[in-house]
């Protein structure tokens, strides 16, 4: 603490009082600082956690969780008592993300407040928690991949929770289960007899029963069959839990029936099996309510599932169907042996086929319900499905596994019209094994260009359309490659057709890229001959490597998709995934744009960025206030483009002349100087570094000049002292602070450099951050990364060496300015690691120099 | 034949991690329970040449069930897990006679290097044992009887029951390979 003895002593024109208010300001805002590093530190942990190479369990999610939250109380906290009580907000949203955090690890998720109905046609999977998942994914396909799903409607959640609380029947059905012996079937068999018998005889209320007719009405009328199925959707099922076949369907319901079939499926949410799966997994019975799907009934000829990879031996190229003739029923609960197709995924060939003897098959009554009937002698042996059915269905699951990201198991019919009609999908459990990383043959085939960023590897092929702009998107045809000048927002609408984006501008965290990464559609931007992709000419994208090929390179795509990890289904990863989707991510980006404020976070991330970002703010500003005038914060004069305030915590501003720059010359705080001396050193780079990356690193170049401006529109930050600095650096999409301190006493000297955040992919990110590791051992530092956030500190060094570690930091900063973006692949990344060092002069840490 | 391993934990999680890293990256089997009081049961029914256990759990803790393994002596190795290592556990584990002590959360590859690094321990620890039951026999025909029996039955492991092949590799005559084989069938 000497520089605030040196303040004290050295100040002349600051009374005490201003004085004690900077300290205070100072002490707020370095707390702010702390606690932001060790939030991002966690954050970062728990990132690098869910990639798939640790094992852990909810244990370390919930101290993680308590860590972060004690971290950003105190942020707050800290930031209102720097910046005022308005921060106040940023509490409700710290709440109201913890309150979703909280849900998912107590698997205890509120019933959303939603229509009691809902057309598929106005439902995607972000309904999931409203109409359930089944309801939901058949919304997906209907809505966003426009694939021939059956007319229907779900009854949602919030019906659920209605028709229960008119009957009153919450309190007695969770009386009636804790009541319960678990281990006793005769006790389960009679608690679920007495709880179905307290829903059957349940009445639908007026309100609810009229919206069902009602959307029921309008179905009918706009559907050609007057049979529908019902169908459990509940809340949770296929999701982490399977409840697989646990709960009713009914199939060809006559529109006079549907409210009491309605009633049947939510009483056989109490079935002794539901019962005791929801108890011996610890669910909360009052959470999963269940949703149900009203759907146009399929008279199907034929019907059955597909999974779309070998579930024993996904990386084989292998896609099965399996079939019976008449409702897929008799499949699925085993009724018949299927007739059974294995497909190549690649080209949709048949590779082999099982026919089964198929005696009956399962179809609709005239009076309702179904029926067995024989199927004739001379067809019990023949396929179920022809060539092009098996090629039309094949082709329909690819699409819906690439738009998921991961294989499906899917439930689909064909009606006698000869009609696809696919009727449920879900994520299918496979056994994985690893794919080859490298790609044999690559060199063999001709590219059309190379350059870009990625935005969301693997690779896919198709005809070349241009869009420029939104009118144009109305005629994008199937399986498109997606060239575009920029990323605008409606290219949204599209996803669910198209196989590729290339975008002459744009960057790797734009809302776009965010979305395209979701879907997991292969996208690169920053391509800047985009001229050179003809519109019509057949191309494949190797997003991954950022390298377009002439023609379909079907290898290709099958090598560069994205692998699956073999942890991925498991409920733990589940869980951290699903809490990291309200920790990580980051919405907040520009603190010029208008979103920068409280009501816009969404994630914990966001929470940061804005309290880190406000307090530098708030640091700065009233500093500046406290004077008055702004003699206090100054901006550093110099060539480079980098706007640096300037605080000084032990300097008498009279010295400065009234004038608000300080000179490079003047700085007047040893380890600033000794900095600031490296970046002078490097100077700004004027334009790509040449050698073998020569193409890429110009288109590398380009982008980043355009985007300069936006970029480094915002401030840097120090606050010096003679022998103190925390410099705080934005440069681009990441932070780093620089913390040194270089007194007499060697004893109190250290280097602290933390690092975090950057625009480009998480792989990117961690090579940027395993260069920077590199660089900092072989200058002596000691550290620790966790993901992409890194923390390196250098300690006990005489002023000397403190001066030189800093100079070169300085260097280091400019070499490898926004370089995460062009760290594409290890092998690029070693290149620049290399590269940097000969030019710092450096040697591997422990080589012998 | 294929080492076993057996994995308790409270946390049915961790037991999911646990199995699906070794039924997928090594060649050992793998049983999971979640409730440490069926230990000394399904230490009667099975053998294992691991015990996996949780450091804090309900019932038996870790090192009760590291107590218990070598009170019986059963001569699995016993790997304990814990959230945070503590120096004072840790220490009195190793007085015990745990193999390793893994602090989570750990990193695919430690587990499976640790598990097998005690898998092949575990090996040589019974493979010095027999030998040892060889060299202790008495008399000298007995020993030299139990060496041939093994011998052979390494042999055919390794080029098969062939009796004039086998014969031919160890220079022993059919007779006396036919009656190892033979005694040593039922067994298999």
């Amino acid at each position: 603490m000497s520089w605030f003895q040196n303040l004290f002593l050295s100040k002349r024109r600051y009374s005490d009082e201003i004085l004690k208010s900077i300290r205070d300001k100072f002490r707020h805002f370095q707390t702010i600082l702390d606690k932001n590093n060790q939030v991002l530190r966690i954050m970062s942990d728990m990132e690098e956690k869910s990639q798939g190479e640790y094992l852990f369990d909810i244990n370390y999610i919930q101290g993680c969780l308590k860590e972060i939250n004690d971290g950003l109380n105190t942020i707050i906290e800290e930031l209102m008592g720097l910046g005022g009580s308005s921060y106040g907000k940023l509490k409700d949203k710290f709440v109201q993300i913890s309150n979703e955090v909280d849900s998912i690890i107590t698997g205890n998720l509120p019933i959303e407040r939603d229509e009691y109905t809902i057309p598929f046609d106005k439902l995607g999977k972000e309904k999931t928690f409203s109409v359930g998942s089944k309801n939901a994914q058949l919304g997906e396909l209907k809505t966003i991949l426009r694939l021939p799903a059956p007319d229907g409607f779900a009854i949602s959640a919030w019906a659920y929770k209605r028709f229960v609380d008119a009957n009153n029947l919450q309190s007695r059905i969770s009386q009636k289960i804790e009541s319960l012996d678990i281990k006793s079937f005769s006790d389960l068999e009679r608690i679920s007899h007495e709880i179905r018998g307290m829903v059957i005889s349940g009445q639908i209320p007026e309100d609810l029963s009229s919206a069902i007719r009602k959307e029921y009405d309008s179905l009918a009328g706009r559907s050609q069959s007057d049979r529908f199925s019902l169908r459990s959707s509940a809340i949770g099922e296929d999701t982490l839990f399977s409840f697989a076949g646990q709960y009713a369907t009914f199939l060809n319901v006559r529109g006079d029936e549907i409210l009491e079939r309605y009633r049947e499926v939510i009483a056989s949410k109490f079935t002794p099996q539901a019962i005791y799966y929801f108890l011996s997994h610890s669910l909360a019975e009052t959470e999963l309510a269940m949703s149900v799907g009203c759907i146009s009934m399929i008279n199907s000829a034929v019907a059955g599932v597909i999974y779309t990879r070998n579930p024993v031996n996904p990386d084989d190229d292998v896609l099965l169907i399996n079939s019976v003739f008449g409702l897929g029923k008799y499949l699925v609960d085993g009724t018949l042996t299927p007739d059974s197709f294995h497909i190549s995924r690649t080209d949709k060939s048949i590779i082999s086929s099982s026919i089964s003897k198929k005696p009956v098959k399962l179809t609709l009554s005239p009076e309702g319900g179904t029926i067995q009937e024989i199927v004739p002698d001379e067809q019990q042996s023949s396929p179920s499905l022809n060539p092009d059915q098996i090629r039309r269905l094949a082709e329909y699951a690819i699409k819906i596994e690439q738009h998921y990201g991961s294989p499906q198991d899917i439930e689909w019919a064909i009606g006698k019209d000869d009609k696809i009609y696919l009727l449920q999908t879900r994520p299918l459990q496979v056994v994985k094994s690893k794919a080859p990383v490298v790609f044999p043959g690559l060199n063999n085939l001709k590219f059309i260009l190379k350059g870009g960023n990625t935005v969301c590897p693997g690779a896919g092929a198709g005809k070349v359309f241009q869009a420029l702009s939104g009118k144009d998107l109305a005629s994008v045809p199937e399986g498109a490659v997606l060239v575009a000048p920029n990323p605008f927002p409606g290219l949204i609408t599209v996803m669910g057709k198209i196989s590729a984006i290339v975008t002459q501008v744009g960057n790797v965290a734009s809302h776009m890229a965010t979305i395209a990464r979701e879907y997991r559609i292969p996208t690169i931007v920053g391509v800047t001959d985009i001229d050179k992709l003809k519109p019509g000419t057949l191309v494949t994208v190797d997003a991954t490597e950022g390298i377009i090929y002439e023609g379909i390179q079907n290898d290709l795509i099958e090598a560069r998709r994205p692998e699956y990890d073999i942890f991925e289904d498991t409920g733990i990863y589940n869980i951290l995934k699903r809490v990291l989707t309200h920790i990580s991510p980051l919405n907040l980006i520009g603190y010029e744009e208008v979103g920068f404020a409280p009501e816009f976070c969404r994630t914990y991330h966001d929470i940061t960025r804005y309290a880190h970002q406000m307090a530098m703010v708030e640091m700065f500003h009233r500093t500046i206030k406290i004077d008055g005038k702004d003699s206090i914060g100054l901006r550093l004069k110099s060539a480079i483009p980098l706007n640096v305030n300037i605080i000084y915590i032990d300097r008498d501003y009279s010295e400065f002349g009234g004038s608000k720059f300080v000179v490079e010359e003047k700085i007047g705080s040893s380890p600033m100087e000794a900095f600031w001396s490296g970046i002078k050193k490097e100077g700004w780079p004027a334009g790509p570094p040449g050698g073998d990356f020569k193409g890429f690193v110009n288109v590398l170049a380009t982008t980043m000049s355009r985007g300069e401006q936006a970029e480094y529109s915002e401030n840097s930050y120090a606050i010096l002292g003679e022998d103190y600095m925390i410099l705080s650096l934005r440069m681009g999409y990441h932070f780093s602070t620089i913390e040194a301190m270089s007194a007499s006493d060697l004893n109190k000297n250290y280097i602290r450099m933390q690092f975090k955040e950057g625009g480009a992919s998480l792989d990117r990110r961690i090579r940027r951050i395993k260069l920077l590791i590199t660089l900092l051992s072989a200058i002596g530092f000691e550290q620790r990364s966790r993901g992409d956030f890194l923390d390196a500190i250098l300690s006990y060094q005489d002023r000397q060496s403190i001066a030189e570690k800093l100079h070169l930091l300085g260097r280091m900063t400019i070499l490898t300015k926004q370089l995460d973006m062009a760290l594409s692949s290890d092998s690029v990344a070693q290149w620049y690691t290399d590269d940097i060092m000969k030019k710092l002069g450096l040697k591997p840490a422990g080589a012998k120099s | 034949m294929i080492q076993k391993i057996l994995a308790v934990d409270d946390e049915p999680h961790m037991l999911k991690l646990l199995e699906r890293i070794i039924k997928e990256k090594t060649a050992f089997n793998i049983m999971t329970i979640n409730n440490s009081l069926e230990i000394p049961s399904v230490l009667e029914q099975n053998q294992f040449d691991l015990i996996i256990t949780d450091l804090k759990m309900p019932g038996m803790d870790g090192l009760d069930v590291l107590r218990y393994i070598k009170e019986k002596k059963y001569e699995a190795e016993v790997i304990i897990i814990t959230a945070f290592g503590s120096l004072e556990s840790a220490i009195e584990a190793l007085s015990h006679g745990v193999f390793d002590y893994i602090t989570k959360p750990f990193k695919k590859e430690q587990i499976i290097y640790t598990v097998d690094r005690a898998l092949r321990f575990q090996g040589m620890k019974k493979e010095i044992a027999g030998l040892a039951g060889i060299f202790n026999m008495e008399p000298y025909s007995a020993a030299l009887k139990s060496f041939e029996k093994e011998y052979i039955q390494r042999l055919a492991s390794k080029i098969g029951d062939d009796i004039n092949i086998l014969a031919e590799h160890s220079g022993l005559s059919r007779d006396i390979i036919l009656s190892i084989l033979q005694s040593s069938r039922p067994t298999d």
